[in-house]
């Protein structure tokens, strides 16, 4: 009775230990719950989920937290390390399973420590992604269980990386990570129930039948996605919070520079519709000014845009009608415009990448035909919500110029200037004013003098007091006093003390589109002009695979609009004054030595020819895949299917019938001819005799085949076995009841010069077919008789 | 209860579908399809980016939901393909001991050009059995043979139970599955257990034995005096093994020694008595542990080449009687004789062999 309770209490160990020994019953033990694993490939998979998950830091770079993305490197490059010691991981499932939990505690604290920073939905990817960490890392490698775990929240994690980028390289490489985990779930699928005996294939060979397998998925998925109807979204989901990129709605000099080291692709525009305005916005660098942003506000260092003009995001819109926005009828009235001087308008196909803000790129005036994008009242287009991701929009270019009239409120607003300081600034504007004034406008440059039109209107009178001829003048005037006091164009100007303009005019003179653009702003300002600065994008790099435009962050332009006399928006460009090449050319050939400090590598791929060719060719793959994919949606898909089904109800459909009978056939043919048994080695061997002697001596043979075959002749010698071959040419003439030696001497009474190579075929035919075979199966056998024959037929070449 | 009345149905519902043979074709009649727990779960994955990829109009996301849930129906074919038309057929099974294991030879095949049957697992109930494959042949047309191990549970004759031939290719989403009855039965020997059966021992405690038995030990009793009256000559040391006379122990060379070792002197003998076997004379109570006794004694009987006639009687079961002659027989009639012996032991006392109550309950059916 004294030992029952103790064989109870016995129980509870054996059982707990039941589970940390299977590694060891399992080996020693043959009929236990799982046969041990093959350890190599356990290994081998496990090291490739580790690398997937090290890829996938590189998919998810702008979610993860930093401290995230260098412990689980670091627990990742300690597993690989630990993996070569896979039999002592498994035994020590116990051990590592408080690591499990500690490390799930340490992430998830790190994880809340800065979730305000991260946002929701960053702060749930770092939790995925360390979860599936901690699952790899403190794996049990007695069953595959780790494996299935890791896959489905990798899978999901790569998913999720398409939220915060969807450029085609990306896309591919997170096609190859989930191609990877299958190929790694498939290892450690084999490695846990494959017999090594049976698995002829290397333990590292994906599984059989892969690429077929991925090929038909991937058909099989693109045509759902262009079939299935795309819903709605279910419920909202919190956005990512990211860094905003591109231009800023404020700018103190110095702000352009920065982008101007981005390489960053911005946008992509194509343009179609009009032909001969097109190729001009195509060819000429100098006019392609993208307008973005509009800078109104002015407190003496630094522009920004008018609070007035900020969209509001935060509110849901119910109505376009918003204070900022051009009025609906205003947008009729242009849009008529627009179809009643179809000479005038480009339709332009424009891709953003994301950027966190609002603003879109539009050109001169130009209405967005894709809804949630508006014109605003300081003709740009604005997006309604933020651009987070990649988005395609279409803009109707109704003129080339600003056409909107400006309000009330928006000219005295670009009149303003800071009270205090710009002292020596308004003085130089107030010199060039009177010398604008004083000359004549025979002494004006020849460029300027298209831009002096006089207005009657006395209706903008009290507006504009400074004439168009003199504002023209007092521009030259500016852009000579630049030239002469040799102003330089630098993307790397001393900084600015004091009263920013006067030290820029007076005392550094070097400076880039922001600082001439703001002193020439300032400068018309203050002689009562309205003026304000647009900052934008100028120039962009042609791609001729797509015949698009790509610009990026590079070309980034700031420059300046006034109002003339007729109420309307001019724009003039100071920085053309100062570096003409920066607007003919490019910024990269204005300053090549400063534009490529920072772009080595971008510099050497174009500047090398086939690599130029190469990466355009893949911006153009980038861009259809943009074009094609990521913009498709249930319009796109309506139109898809009804062009489908018109073209494949006409005779595309005829043709496709054709097409698949025809292959039909081709298949049964095909099948049909592999079926048929291969000639054996005598009949084969026959045929070639009987035809060197049709052509050696056609006159015999022609004679041999119109007697009557001597089948009547018994012969002491087996007979040949009859195959059922379709009697056709020299076949059907050969007599196959013959026996070999009457086969012998038919011929040499055909070829009498050649008995003794006859002879000797015939004799080595013989010895063939009745020696006895080597082969043993039907493959070798095969191959054999292939082989005789060519034998043979190198020994009947001989007969000439 | 209901679930286990459900599984009872079940269990039947799949006997009378797999009627036992010897050879068994998977075809689609007789094959299981159903997705894993892990099947489950990546469906949940699948379903959860295709409601990112909507909720975020995102159409990468989308794409790569469609991707998953076709590669999920790819590898529900490859599973199916995998184990469809793949023939079984048993070779053979071998006997063994309780609790130990017995071994089924058998061999599979597909009869098309396609693919091997990948990750195939073997189950009994829901315990995976080891499963070697002995050898990947060449030619297809023979097949490839493997063996199964079954653990050896009760002795007796049993039949084959029902196997589950499982497999979750390529990636452990989908298992298909089928079951083999093979129409084979097997013996299961008692357990061999060491058990105190020194002759020279029984003697020494013939004293404390009751006056019953006596007359039962009576042959083992003669046996003993006999060895012990004959002329015999000293051979050498060899090492002691359990269950050899006492009086063969060579207890001047134990002393002298260091270790533990016992060491016997061999006798070169003429001729070796054969020693009765009965279940009295194991000392033990219970008649499994008197049968692994038995077991035990038989198998070193056999090893020493020692002859004996074992005698079953007693527990309502007719007296049986098997004779094994020693180094008189052949190797192969020696072997016959000691399967008897173990058969006897196997099936002894077991009310009824296992094999025609199978038979009886087809019958009904």
């Amino acid at each position: 009775m004294t030992t029952k309770p103790k064989q109870k209490h016995g129980q509870e160990p054996t059982i707990s230990r039941a589970t940390s020994d299977l590694a060891t019953t399992a080996t020693s033990n043959p009929s236990s719950s799982m046969a041990s694993p093959n350890l190599s490939q356990v290994r081998l998979s496990a090291a490739a989920f580790g690398l997937l998950l090290l890829c996938s830091i590189v998919l998810l770079f702008e979610a993860l937290n930093a401290l995230v993305i260098i412990l689980s490197s670091l627990l990742l490059v300690a597993q690989s390390f630990m993996l070569y010691k896979t039999s002592w991981l498994m035994h020590s499932v116990k051990h590592v399973n408080w690591v499990k939990n500690l490390g799930a505690l340490a992430f998830s604290v790190l994880i809340m420590m800065n979730a305000k920073q991260l946002g929701l939905l960053n702060a749930m990817v770092n939790l995925l992604f360390s979860g599936a960490l901690l699952w790899l890392v403190t794996a049990d490698l007695n069953s595959p269980k780790w494996a299935r775990q890791v896959f489905a929240v990798q899978a999901i994690l790569v998913s999720v990386s398409f939220i915060y980028q969807q450029d085609l390289h990306w896309t591919l490489m997170a096609l190859l990570i989930v191609l990877g985990l299958f190929v790694a779930l498939y290892w450690c699928q084999s490695a846990y129930f494959s017999n090594q005996a049976i698995s002829s294939s290397k333990a590292t060979s994906p599984p059989p039948k892969f690429a077929p397998m991925v090929l038909t998925c991937l058909i099989l998925s693109a045509l759902a996605f262009v079939v299935l109807p795309g819903l709605k979204p279910f419920w909202k989901l919190p956005d990512q919070k990211q860094n905003t990129t591109g231009l800023d709605d404020k700018m103190t000099p110095g702000d352009v520079a920065d982008l101007a080291q981005s390489n960053r692709l911005a946008f992509r525009v194509e343009l179609s519709g009009n032909q001969r305005l097109g190729q001009w916005l195509m060819t000429d660098h100098a006019s392609r000014y993208w307008r973005v942003l509009t800078l109104e506000d002015f407190d003496g260092k630094t522009w920004q845009q008018h609070p007035l003009r900020k969209p509001n995001l935060r509110s849901r819109r119910f109505s376009s009608s918003e204070s900022h926005l051009v009025p609906q009828e205003r947008v009729r009235e242009l849009s008529s415009l627009a179809e009643s001087n179809p000479q005038n308008t480009v339709f332009m196909n424009i891709i953003a990448e994301p950027t966190h803000q609002p603003w879109l790129l539009s050109f001169g005036t130009a209405l967005a035909k894709t809804p949630r994008i508006d014109l605003t009242l300081d003709t740009l287009l604005q997006a309604n919500q933020k651009v987070t991701k990649r988005i395609k929009y279409e803009a109707l270019m109704v003129s080339p110029n600003n056409i909107l009239e400006p309000s009330s409120r928006a000219i005295s607003l670009n009149r303003q200037l800071p009270a205090a300081g710009l002292n020596q600034t308004k003085a130089l504007a107030q010199r060039l004013l009177k010398e604008a004034t004083s000359s004549e406008p025979s002494t004006l440059s020849a460029n300027s003098s298209e831009m002096v039109k006089h207005s009657n209107s006395t209706n903008n009178e009290d507006l504009v007091t400074v004439s168009d001829g003199t504002i023209a003048r007092f521009n030259a005037l500016f852009f000579q006093y630049l030239r002469n006091e040799n102003f330089e164009y630098t993307l790397q100007p001393p900084t600015l003390s004091g009263d920013h303009l006067d030290d820029f005019l007076f005392n550094t003179k070097q400076g880039f589109c922001a600082h001439y653009a703001s002193a020439h702003a300032v400068l018309l300002r203050s002689i009562g002009v309205p003026a304000r600065i647009v900052t934008g994008y100028h120039g962009g790099e042609l791609n001729p695979n797509g015949n698009y435009l790509n610009i990026y962050d590079s070309s980034a332009h700031a420059w300046v609009e006034y109002l003339d006399s007729t109420n309307r928006w001019r724009r003039i460009d100071p920085t053309s004054a100062v570096s003409p090449s920066r607007i003919s050319d490019g910024l990269e050939a204005s300053i090549p030595d400063e534009a490529a400090i920072g772009n080595n590598a971008i510099n050497f791929v174009k500047q090398t020819p086939w690599l130029n060719e190469l990466r355009q060719q893949l911006q153009s793959l980038d861009y259809y895949w943009t074009v094609w994919v990521l913009d498709f949606d249930n319009d796109k898909r309506q139109n898809t299917l009804s062009q489908f089904i018109t073209l494949a109800s006409l005779w595309y459909l005829g043709l496709g019938l054709l097409v698949l009978i025809s292959l039909l056939i081709a298949v049964y043919w095909l099948k049909a001819k592999l079926q048929r048994p291969a000639m054996s080695l005598e009949v084969f061997v026959l045929v070639q005799l009987y035809k060197k002697a049709k052509a050696l001596n056609p006159q015999g043979y022609q004679q041999w085949l119109s007697k009557p075959q001597s089948s009547t002749l018994q012969s002491p010698s087996p007979k040949l076995q009859h195959t059922t071959h379709p009697s056709t040419g020299i076949l059907g003439n050969i007599d196959l009841s013959l026996s070999l030696s009457e086969h012998q001497a038919l011929l040499i009474s055909l070829m009498p010069s050649h008995e003794a190579t006859i002879t000797s075929v015939i004799g080595a035919l013989n010895k063939h077919l009745y020696a006895p075979t080597s082969a043993t199966t039907s493959t070798k056998q095969a191959a054999l008789v292939k082989k005789q024959k060519r034998q043979f037929r190198h020994l009947i070449e001989t007969i000439n | 209860m209901l679930s286990n009345g459900l599984r009872n149905r079940a269990k039947h519902w799949i006997i009378k579908r797999f009627p036992t043979a010897k050879r068994f074709h998977v075809r689609h009649q007789s094959l299981f399809i159903m997705p894993t727990k892990f099947g489950a779960l990546y469906l949940l994955a699948t379903l959860i980016i295709f409601i990112l990829g909507t909720n975020y109009q995102n159409n990468p996301i989308l794409l790569l939901s469609y991707f998953l849930f076709f590669m999920f129906m790819w590898s529900l074919h490859a599973c199916f393909i995998n184990l469809n038309n793949t023939q079984f057929e048993i070779s053979s099974v071998t006997n063994g001991f309780a609790g130990e294991y017995i071994h089924l030879n058998a061999s599979f095949s597909k009869d098309q050009q396609t693919l091997w049957p990948h990750q195939l697992t073997f189950w009994h109930e829901s315990t995976q059995l080891h499963c070697e494959i002995l050898e990947a042949e060449s030619s297809r047309t023979e097949g490839t043979s493997f063996q199964v191990t079954l653990p050896a549970v009760r002795r007796g004759y049993h039949d084959l139970p029902m196997l589950k031939v499982k497999t979750e290719y390529p990636f452990g989403l989908i298992k298909a599955w089928s079951f083999l009855h093979f129409d084979e039965s097997y013996w299961v020997y008692p357990k061999p257990k060491p058990t105190a059966w020194q002759f020279s021992d029984i003697t020494i405690q013939a004293n404390d034995i009751d006056v019953n038995d006596l007359d039962l030990l009576d042959g083992n009793e003669q046996l003993a005096k006999n060895n012990e009256g004959e002329e015999r000559q000293f051979d050498g040391l060899k090492s002691y093994s359990p269950g050899a006379p006492m009086s063969q122990v060579a207890w001047k060379q134990f002393a002298k020694q260091v270790g533990d070792d016992l060491l016997l002197k061999d006798f070169v003998e003429e001729h070796k008595r054969p020693i009765a076997l009965t279940l009295q004379s194991i000392q033990t109570d219970g008649l499994e542990k008197k049968l692994s006794g038995l077991t035990h004694a038989i198998l070193q009987l056999k090893n020493d080449q020692h002859p004996f006639v074992l005698t079953l009687s007693g527990y309502k079961q007719p007296v049986t009687t098997n004779v094994f002659n020693g180094s008189a027989s052949s190797p192969s009639q020696q072997d016959a004789q000691i399967e008897s012996c173990l058969q006897q032991l196997a099936t002894f006392a077991q009310s009824r062999p296992s094999k025609s109550k199978h038979a009886e309950r087809r019958h009904d059916n």
